[in-house]
């Protein structure tokens, strides 16, 4: 049950990482097209 | 000859769509709950009423069609394809009777819009709506995302064999976990986990940009639904414009993004498959996807301008192009600027966003990105055989939680169900130059419908002709449902006239 918990965790913590890496390149291309 | 369906068929059908029936008048005690807990009279009575109809419908449609039969392949499609129309007309009530809507009409095509996790919206007033009638706008968009019958999976149907051919019926092939129903649980324990740590979030940067608590907590909750569930209604007329908030508008992609997300996939990176993210070919055709729409919707707004600096272009840019591509519709613009401000390359870019859609098995529409990856497989398996010596045997494979063969069967599913939508995209843009508006506009719009997204560049308002407003009730239906129960319906409906 705990490992489950930690999994869990674990697997949210992936997922937004991931999101917020693919908005991090979206916002790397926003500056290139505005400088 | 088309056997015509016997009276146990109907019965089938009947008993099943009463349970789901009865589902939905049971959702519609919390907006009644929050009406009697914020003292609000008259909403609380139309709550009342509205229940006693829906509760009333679905113990009736029970009785009548009461049987021991599980339903088969066709029975899963009709109830299907009947119960969205059904909760249409039965959760358009409570808003027709609150007041804010011109007509039933208007009402039923916000319901519609609502349980398709669209977000188109002709509701008048929005901003002095009352409290329970503002839940109940974003709860049939979290049972819409859900998806109908899931509720009814969930809680009503026990055991029951047919159980899966009612959820595939809902546009969801994919069974998570061996039991249909058990499936139908943990997509549920993943949107509750999610709703708690979302509206927790969303919540506290309201308080942080001044919003009173308990305004919060209802603005976080309403939001996290329609976000993750990527609906786009908001509690406010202005949508995510209201807020001014640059933390809040990184919090709702997020949560647009993972509603974006297979169901499938979740369980696999919380049972321990960590890299399954990384390898699965719907998240990196996502990834690729998003990416290449955005470079379109640049190069569009770079053209005219329009955003000159790199926060604004990103907030504004991004923001409607993330909400585009997940189906959500959440909008930090005005409708009207799409038209005035961004230019044809942008809105095209959108409208692509928003025409692939999501992943399959989550909340969003459109064409969904494992078919657009499958076709791009089987296209560039084709270049190989075309290159390589005639007796070589090409084979390819792809990743989805598993390594799958690439079979034709594959193919041909995706390509059937992508010339589905794009012919469902052109039809609304049809309907809607034959009412006058210009064809970059009416297609942006009706792709918007048929794909279940929600953004608007203004063509969606009150006054619009009710042909059109049928006509996109229509196709956020038939997106949503991906159009094999559709298809089943009318099949059902010739046989019920012609078969013998």
């Amino acid at each position: 049950m705990i490992k489950q918990i930690i999994d869990a965790i674990i697997g949210i913590s992936i997922e937004v990482g991931a999101l917020l890496f693919t908005m991090l390149i979206a916002l790397a291309i926003s500056w290139i097209f505005t400088i | 000859m088309i056997p015509r369906p016997q009276k146990e068929d109907f019965k089938v059908i009947s008993y099943y769509l009463g349970k789901i029936v009865f589902g939905l008048g049971l959702m519609m005690l919390v907006p009644l709950a929050l009406g009697l807990a914020y003292k609000e009279t008259n909403p609380s009575l139309d709550f009342l009423i509205s229940i006693c109809i829906t509760l009333s419908a679905g113990i009736l449609l029970t009785i009548i069609g009461r049987t021991e039969r599980d339903p088969n392949w066709m029975h899963g499609m009709v109830i299907v394809s009947l119960s969205w129309i059904v909760a249409m007309f039965l959760g358009a009530i409570p808003l027709h009777l609150s007041g804010h809507f011109k007509s039933y009409l208007d009402a039923c095509f916000d319901s519609m819009s609502g349980f398709a996790t669209t977000g188109l919206a002709l509701v008048q007033d929005l901003d002095h709506i009352s409290y329970s009638h503002n839940l109940w706008r974003h709860l049939i968009m979290f049972i819409g995302g859900q998806g109908i019958v899931i509720i009814a999976l969930s809680f009503l149907v026990r055991g029951a064999a047919g159980a899966f051919r009612i959820y595939v019926g809902e546009a969801r092939e994919e069974k998570i976990l061996p039991n249909v129903i058990s499936t139908s649980r943990f997509i549920w324990l993943v949107s509750i986990t999610y709703l708690i740590l979302g509206t927790a979030a969303l919540a506290a940067v309201a308080v942080y940009e001044g919003m009173p608590i308990k305004n919060s907590i209802f603005h976080g909750v309403c939001v996290f639904m329609a976000a993750f569930d990527t609906g786009g209604f908001a509690p406010q007329s202005q949508n995510i414009l209201y807020y001014h908030s640059f933390p809040f508008e990184i919090v709702t992609i997020v949560i647009m993004l993972l509603g974006a997300i297979n169901f499938k996939l979740h369980y696999a990176i919380w049972s321990g498959n960590k890299t399954e993210i990384w390898r699965n070919i719907e998240t990196i055709t996502l990834f690729i996807t998003i990416i290449a729409t955005f470079i379109i919707t640049a190069f569009g707004l770079k053209q005219f301008n329009t955003y000159p600096e790199v926060i604004s272009f990103f907030r504004k840019g991004f923001y409607q192009l993330v909400s585009g591509h997940t189906g959500t519709g959440y909008m930090t613009i005005y409708a009207k600027q799409f038209i005035k401000e961004w230019g044809p390359l942008a809105l095209v870019g959108v409208t692509i966003a928003m025409a692939l859609g999501g992943s399959s098995c989550s909340t969003t529409g459109g064409i969904k990105t494992i078919r657009i990856g499958l076709i791009f497989k089987a296209m560039a398996q084709d270049i190989r055989r075309i290159i390589l010596p005639e007796a070589a045997i090409v084979t390819d494979k792809f990743h989805h939680i598993k390594d799958i063969i690439l079979d034709d069967k594959h193919v041909r599913s995706a390509c059937l169900i992508t010339l589905a939508y794009i012919a469902l995209y052109g039809f609304g843009s049809l309907v809607g130059m034959c009412f006058g508006y210009p064809f970059l506009d009416s297609l942006f719009e009706s792709t918007s419908a048929a794909a279940n997204v929600g953004l608007s560049c203004g063509i969606t308002v009150v006054d619009m002709p009710s042909l059109l407003k049928i006509t996109y009730m229509f196709q956020m239906w038939a997106g949503r449902l991906e159009f094999v129960s559709v298809f089943t319906l009318v099949g059902f409906a010739i046989a019920a006239v012609k078969g013998k």
